[in-house]
């Protein structure tokens, strides 16, 4: 039988979990899921804690008191179940940034997307890695669609890791800041996260044999078919990250290509990134030898193929 | 001696002749006074030959008096009782009277009964106290010959025979065996009597009987692959009793979908992956069976390990089978005869779905409920490699639309395009039709499958991305398992058995076909034509064509001339390029 790859010594596992008009029947399946990991892991020696954040910037709550006394009885290998309602929508950078602060008693803090169901292993086996002080930020791998940027295929070292679902030491997290809500709403907060993580001297690693499944739709020809909401804000993200990470040729480029764009969506990025630049909203600049930023031509690293 | 509409003497291929044969195979020793019960015996067809083969004690038993007198009158014993009676068995007990029961039978009765049910418990009521065999004769109304007719609305009582006029109860296989169970009687061994042409065998030449029409072809082979007994005209079984049981039918209490994941337990994370995408479906209505084929102890635990790993809803609804034995399609079928759902998927281990993948088909079955289903499938590029100790499936790339986007049965013909993963089939083609992969098929029988089931339902496309079909790259899977020789001799194989049978095409097929002659005739066409203008060029150049087509450069230059007279050409330079070679060929050899 195969050898499964395990942490040496037990943890405590804080997963976040942003709502945004989220159904309480997509909620219950990532609990589900999380609840016979956390069983598996305590069973196997290594989880010594599990607990749950979900933070909602609904503008209704999506989960009741009921319901989530209802979740207190039925996932009793969760040793906390803690539910914040923002009353806004206040963007992942600083939805996730509260909720970290509310799992002050994790080792690890994990972010998921509400939408992601988890193999019961994948946590555990992203734990692993962190085996290797070295190592800052783990990231799952998404069914049923891979995410296409490259990582090298024995190491698992990758230029950045996507938080829909990864794994990072909550004292590690604290020490740089968490993610950068002045700067990112939604997007690219988790790659200017992983860049702070290398910065720091510490790697990031994709771990292909920990899987999430996280839907995505295609179009018939196997394209990824994003939503106008999803253009918008990673095109702005895009800029803001080019910005920050000292990359004025990226810069150009990218507002060259959204000024010409005929998608509204892209102008509208470009408009938000002038006006924050105007009022001197634009974080200081860093990595000014380019040593940790890896721009492509199209990506933010290099692509094993695209969608 | 009275004259009898089945009066037939003992022949070895008739009904008596095969009863014989059975009680001489399953008759142990006879004890001593060891008696034959032979239950509505007329007048008493094999009572010489059970006393003089067997060397019991014959008993007549019949409702009809003048036939237990002359049965009587030769010498044998003989008595009158009412079949039908509840009180039956106490009857059969009082005749006999303590004496050892060896065997029974009970011959062409059970259909001229109106309610059989007293006589069979009391058949199985004294097997059982007597440790006895019984053997029975029933005839068979569903035999082809009554069945072709049938689906023409032909129904024709006869005097005897199959539709005897006096039949109360009709049977066919399936429902004799329900009524024995229910009695507390079993088969357990057979010899029917076989009629390729029955007494409904008539008229003659009528187009549906005849072996020989494209309709009888088909339908005959429909419902020989569905149940054996077409040719079947009297069962003959020889029973013994077993604890009476109620029969339960296949309730439509299953779910939507039965999954059925064959694998060998060689590749834990691919099957890991295929687990994660089905406990993420938004719609949760399927079993999962999966089916350990040839799987050694380490296997077994580790697909064990697997499926412990999912979510306890998950794990409730998966069953996990083995079997030792047989090809790839052996496990299929095995999962097949335990099935529940409506419906059914080939799922392999190293199969992925989107997470509407079931959602989809279930909405289908709304409209379309009996045909088979089919989404898109893409196929990936992938890889197995090792992070940190670790296998991961690793792509190589994007998914890509490879195979026919629209389903159309008459280019499956010529090659399938359809991975097993992207559709499902309703399970009613195994239960009611007795569809199953053939198991001689070592590579292709989801193909060989597809073809026979899509001309028995039709297929109805979802026009949606469902599924990603996996390509290995550098390592064993079925595609690298199997010589290229052995694909394609299967290939051939299947391609026999279409050219074998006649052909059901669905509707809207003839069109496409139609349209695939019309182009391939127009190419002909265009061949031709640029046949005749290289003949003209040859002539006009007086050389002939050594001379016109010396050095490589010239049939070259010759297919950009012809490719700019025809666009259909130019599409295809290749083409008219063996053409010229072949033309070159023949005036050469000439």
């Amino acid at each position: 039988m195969y050898q499964e790859v395990r942490p040496s010594r037990p943890s405590v596992i804080g997963v976040q979990t942003l709502l945004y008009r989220t159904p309480v029947s997509v909620v219950e399946k990532t609990l589900d899921a999380l609840h016979h990991s956390s069983f598996i892991g305590r069973s196997e020696g290594m989880c010594n804690g599990f607990l749950i954040a979900l933070g909602d910037g609904s503008p209704t709550p999506c989960v009741s008191e009921q319901q989530l006394e209802e979740w207190r009885e039925r996932y009793p290998h969760f040793d906390r179940i803690s539910y914040r309602f923002f009353d806004k929508n206040v963007g992942t950078s600083r939805g996730h940034n509260q909720l970290a602060k509310a799992l002050n008693r994790a080792d690890y803090l994990v972010f998921s997307n509400p939408d992601v169901v988890p193999d019961a292993r994948a946590i555990w086996r992203m734990l692993a890695a962190f085996e290797d002080p070295r190592v800052g930020m783990a990231e799952a791998k998404q069914l049923p669609i891979e995410h296409p940027k490259d990582y090298d295929p024995g190491t698992g070292h990758t230029s950045w890791a996507t938080t829909a679902f990864a794994m990072t030491p909550r004292e590690l997290f604290g020490e740089l800041g968490g993610f950068d809500a002045k700067t990112f709403f939604m997007y690219c907060d988790d790659l200017d996260y992983s860049w702070r993580v290398r910065e720091a001297g510490r790697t990031v690693i994709f771990q292909p044999a920990a899987v999430v499944f996280h839907d995505k739709e295609l179009t018939l020809e196997g394209k990824w078919m994003p939503t106008q909401a999803e253009r918008q804000y990673s095109a702005q993200a895009a800029l803001l990250l080019a910005h920050k990470w000292s990359r004025e040729d990226v810069l150009e480029r990218l507002s060259n290509i959204y000024r010409e764009s005929a998608a509204p969506e892209h102008r509208a990025a470009l408009r938000e990134f002038q006006r924050r630049k105007r009022a001197g909203a634009l974080v200081p600049q860093r990595d000014r030898e380019h040593a940790i930023g890896t721009f492509t031509p199209r990506a933010f690293t290099k692509h094993r193929f695209w969608l | 001696m009275s004259f009898h509409k089945y009066d037939n003497s003992v022949q070895p291929d008739n009904k008596y002749g095969h009863t014989l044969d059975l009680l001489r195979k399953h008759v142990g020793g006879v004890p001593e006074g060891g008696v034959h019960l032979d239950i509505a015996c007329g007048f008493g067809h094999i009572a010489e030959p059970i006393v003089d083969m067997l060397g019991l004690s014959y008993i007549g038993v019949d409702i009809e008096e003048m036939f237990i007198k002359e049965l009587v009158d030769r010498g044998h014993e003989g008595h009158v009782a009412d079949l039908s009676s509840p009180g039956l068995t106490e009857e059969f007990r009082r005749i006999l009277d303590g004496r050892r029961l060896v065997s029974v039978t009970f011959l062409d009765g059970l259909e001229h009964m109106t309610d059989g049910s007293h006589a069979l418990r009391a058949i199985g009521d004294i097997l059982a106290e007597h440790r006895a065999v019984a053997v029975t004769s029933v005839p068979n109304v569903t035999h082809m010959d009554v069945a072709l007719k049938n689906l023409l609305g032909q129904w024709t009582y006869t005097e005897a025979g199959l539709l005897d006029v006096t039949h109360y109860q009709l049977y066919s296989e399936t429902s004799l065996k329900q009524a024995f169970a229910r009695a507390g009687l079993n088969r357990i061994d057979a010899h029917d009597v076989i009629l390729g042409k029955s007494d409904q065998y008539f008229p003659t030449d009528h187009a549906i009987l005849s072996e020989k029409t494209s309709v009888s072809h088909f339908l005959r082979g429909m419902r020989n692959t569905a149940e054996p007994n077409g040719l079947v005209n009297q069962f003959v079984w020889a029973l013994g009793p077993v604890p009476r049981r109620e029969v339960v039918e296949d309730t439509e209490d299953g779910p939507f979908l039965s999954v059925l994941i064959r694998t060998q337990g060689k590749r834990p994370q691919e099957l890991r992956e295929a687990f994660l995408s089905l406990a993420a479906q938004s719609n949760q209505d399927f079993e999962i069976i999966v089916i350990g084929h040839r799987t050694t102890l380490d296997q077994q635990k580790t697909i064990e390990r697997v499926i412990a790993d999912q979510v306890p809803s998950l794990q409730e609804r998966t069953r996990f089978l083995r079997i030792d034995r047989g090809q790839r399609s052996t496990p299929l079928n095995l999962g097949l005869e335990n099935a529940r759902g409506r419906y059914v998927s080939i799922f392999d281990d190293d199969d992925i779905v989107l997470g509407h993948w079931v959602d989809e088909f279930a909405k289908a079955e709304k409209d379309y409920g009996g045909r088979i289903l089919r989404a898109v499938a893409l196929r990936q590029n992938v890889t197995v490699i090792d992070v940190l100790g670790a296998d991961g499936v690793r792509a190589l790339g994007a998914p890509k639309p490879v195979y026919e986007r629209e389903f159309s049965l008459a280019r499956h013909v010529a090659k399938n395009q359809s991975p097993p993963i992207g559709w499902v089939f309703p399970r009613s083609l195994h239960r009611d039709f007795g569809l199953t992969f053939d198991e001689s098929m070592t590579t292709v029988e989801d193909w060989e499958f597809l073809l026979q089931a899509a001309q028995l339902v039709g297929v109805t496309d979802v026009s949606r991305v469902g599924a990603i079909y996996r390509w290995w790259t550098d390592r064993d899977s079925s595609r690298t398992a199997h010589p290229h020789d052995e694909w394609l001799q299967n290939e051939l194989e299947v391609r026999r058995r279409i050219d074998a049978k006649p052909f059901l095409l669905p509707a809207g097929d003839t069109r496409r076909l139609r349209k695939d002659l019309q182009r391939l005739a127009e190419l002909e066409r265009v061949v031709r034509k640029q046949r005749l203008e290289l003949k003209e060029l040859k002539e006009k150049r007086g050389g002939g064509a050594p001379r016109a087509l010396a050095g490589r450069q010239r049939p070259r230059r010759l297919v950009r001339v012809l490719a700019r007279k025809s666009v259909t050409a130019a599409r295809n330079p290749r083409l008219v390029r063996q053409k010229l070679r072949a033309l070159v060929g023949r005036r050469s050899a000439s």
